[in-house]
């Protein structure tokens, strides 16, 4: 019970860190045009090192329909090949990678 | 975005007439709204959602840019820059900023001229607007305006 009450609290502290960082990120790139500007933000980069604990909050905000997260996705993930084919729209990846996130159990 | 937000970026946009002309959406950007498409982003590193023509260098470099709206569009570069509304011809302002971490010179964004003489962007996610002067859109974010190119109207 008490390892249960403790996963639970680091997720919420999980959480936290995320939106933290995900809302400084917004505000300061979101006038910005390409990923690879919005990426090196450092609000990004810390996004990308909590690495897969970060899966579960990018793809909630995707369902939002909102932000650049592809990169981190593919950063954060590794997949031999990347599962949004070239000349997708951005709604396509996003539903490419929630239909994803479906198969592996993120939702 | 609330007006005073998208000023509070671009202070610019405080004194001279502009509106905006869209909401806010991740559907397309600037490059693309230049190049009159509002169906996908057009960016460099052309993965996960994003689009870049074959044949065109994939880098953030002015050059790249110009070969890109020289492809698509037909445009040439303006010789003397100059924004001034022309009888019959089309103009795009590109922009150019120092990217604050990697220290070099990169395409920040693009702006359309309407036939008015007014100008057109997309701000990255933010809304499109209409803005008086391609001053306007420069500072912090975007830079200067670096190169303007032209074509024959259609």
């Amino acid at each position: 019970m008490e390892a249960l009450i403790k996963s639970e609290e680091k997720k919420l502290e999980l959480k936290d860190e995320f939106d933290a960082l995900a809302s400084v990120w917004y505000k300061e790139t979101r006038m910005l045009s390409f990923v690879r500007q919005k990426a090196i933000h450092p609000s990004y980069q810390r996004i990308i090192g909590m690495g897969k604990e970060a899966l579960p909050f990018i793809f909630e905000e995707l369902t939002k329909g909102k932000g650049d997260w592809m990169w981190a996705l593919e950063c954060i993930t590794r997949l031999p090949k990347n599962p949004v084919p070239a000349g997708a729209t951005y709604k396509e990846a996003v539903r490419i990678w929630l239909q994803w996130a479906t198969e592996h159990g993120y939702f | 975005m609330a007006p005073g937000e998208i000023e509070n970026e671009f202070p610019n946009l405080k004194s001279v007439p502009w509106t905006a002309t869209s909401l806010e959406t991740d559907d397309y950007n600037c490059i693309a709204y230049a190049a009159n498409d509002t169906t996908r982003k057009w960016d460099p590193d052309a993965s996960g959602g994003r689009y870049w023509p074959e044949g065109v260098p994939p880098t953030l470099e002015l050059s790249s840019f110009v070969k890109l709206f020289e492809v698509i569009g037909g445009y040439s570069k303006c010789q003397d820059n100059d924004p001034k509304l022309e009888d019959h011809v089309e103009k795009i302002a590109i922009y150019c900023n120092q990217n604050p971490v990697l220290n070099i010179v990169e395409v920040s964004h693009a702006a359309r001229q309407l036939p008015t003489g007014k100008w057109t962007s997309k701000l990255g996610d933010w809304d499109d607007i209409e803005h008086d002067t391609l001053a306007a859109l420069e500072g912090d974010f975007y830079g200067y305006v670096a190169q303007i190119m032209k074509r024959a109207a259609k």
